[in-house]
């Protein structure tokens, strides 16, 4: 019986973390399953394809009463993922999974290094320059708001509302081309072990794309529900799905899933990427070490 | 390459809310998850799987219908871009569950 509580606050922690940065919550889910839990790695990989799903459902339901998800950045974004998602299916018999989780820790460290320089460091050193020239945090978001809106014609643009600052939010969307590769690479990381592929998504969107980190989180909850839906099929044919197992997980999912979204679009941007950069960084490094066959957990 | 950009770049296809939308996925979603629960909770009581595999059947179901009612709302509002690019991926998600079955079943 004590397992089912563990299955359960296992769906909470990967849901209320997933939610609040955009991930499935999956690589989270099937380490937990599998080495401490001693459950099956296909069974994991199927309970965490079905709890990565029910994340998304969760969290999107909440976003999109909000208004934050772009739907159709989401669905454009979508078909390079789900080709991506095809792909991988393919290519899983032919690459070594070690090499796989080489390459995909270095990605998370080089994401998780990038989120820091743009969100947080640029942030101190505008701080330090302001301090210097004399000017105020608010001269300077008034200055940052100008700049964008003359900077940002009414063609090709978006805008939402920022629940935390309590302003309307101008965004353009630019770099579409490395949009869509990173959306066919996250759909074949996807197809390959099982994962949503939302931490490639949000820094992908947020760094490159100009997507605001709040409608990337949302967007990229909204994409990670529809990828994991192909191979969830998959697994319950193949019997890789147990009912009772994935229950107790999708149970704390939802309830960890919603209270994230809550959280979510409460809090500043900045604590979102914190927490981003811790998950990136503990991701990275046990990923490098799985490739050398050692666990970090 | 230069076809999507295309797309991206239409004055009349990009707006920026469509709250109405929105809300009808919030509306799917909801019922999804609340059908989901419904379910998961009945196999608690009656201590049998089935309804656990429902459960999870509709968690699979909620945003294939999302995609649906998408679709349906860009055909309404004729926007026939959006109404292309929805149906690509309802192909491609369908082609993607083919080429699963083909290579596991």
């Amino acid at each position: 019986m004590i397992i089912y509580l563990y299955l359960i606050l296992t769906g909470l922690g990967a849901g209320f973390l997933g939610s609040i940065v955009g991930i499935g919550g999956g690589i989270m889910i099937v380490p937990i399953l599998s080495l401490l839990l001693k459950i099956p790695i296909q069974n994991a990989i199927g309970t965490s394809l079905v709890a990565v799903m029910a994340t998304s459902i969760s969290a999107s339901r909440l976003f999109f009463k909000k208004d934050l998800t772009n739907l159709r950045i989401g669905l454009f974004l979508e078909i390079f993922t789900t080709a991506g998602a095809i792909t991988g299916s393919i290519l899983i018999s032919y690459i070594k999974s070690n090499i796989l989780f080489g390459l995909f820790g270095l990605l998370t460290l080089v994401s998780a290094y990038f989120s820091y320089r743009k969100n947080i460091s640029s942030k101190i050193n505008t701080a330090l320059k302001n301090e210097k020239e004399g000017l105020s945090a608010q001269q300077n978001k008034e200055i940052d708001n100008n700049k964008n809106i003359q900077n940002t014609s009414e063609e090709d643009s978006y805008v939402y509302y920022d629940t935390a600052s309590k302003q309307t939010i101008t965004y353009k969307v630019k770099n579409y081309p490395i949009g869509f590769s990173t959306s066919f690479v996250a759909g074949i990381m996807s197809g390959l072990l099982g994962i949503g592929g939302g931490f490639i998504k949000v820094p992908t969107m947020n760094l490159l794309m100009n997507i605001p980190m709040k409608v990337a989180t949302a967007t990229s909850n909204f994409m990670i529900g529809i990828t994991a839906v192909a191979s969830s099929v998959i697994y319950l044919t193949k019997g890789f799905i147990i009912p009772d197992i994935t229950a107790a997980v999708v149970i704390g999912v939802l309830i960890g899933g919603t209270a994230g979204s809550f959280t979510a679009y409460r809090i500043k941007n900045k604590y979102i990427v914190i927490i981003l950069i811790i998950i990136f960084i503990i991701f990275g490094i046990n990923m490098i070490l799985k490739s050398f066959n050692l666990n970090l957990f | 390459m230069e076809f999507f950009l295309r797309i991206m770049d239409n004055k009349k296809s990009t707006e920026a809310k469509e709250q109405e939308l929105n809300n009808y996925l919030s509306l799917d979603y909801m019922i999804g998850l609340i059908i989901t629960v419904i379910l998961i909770i009945t196999g608690l009581i009656t201590r049998n799987s089935f309804f656990y595999k429902l459960a999870i059947i509709f968690l699979i179901i909620t945003p294939s219908a999302g995609l649906i009612v998408c679709l349906a709302y860009y055909i309404v509002k004729r926007k026939l871009k959006s109404v292309m690019i929805t149906i690509t991926v309802l192909l491609i998600l369908a082609a993607s569950a083919l080429i699963g079955f083909l290579n596991f079943g």
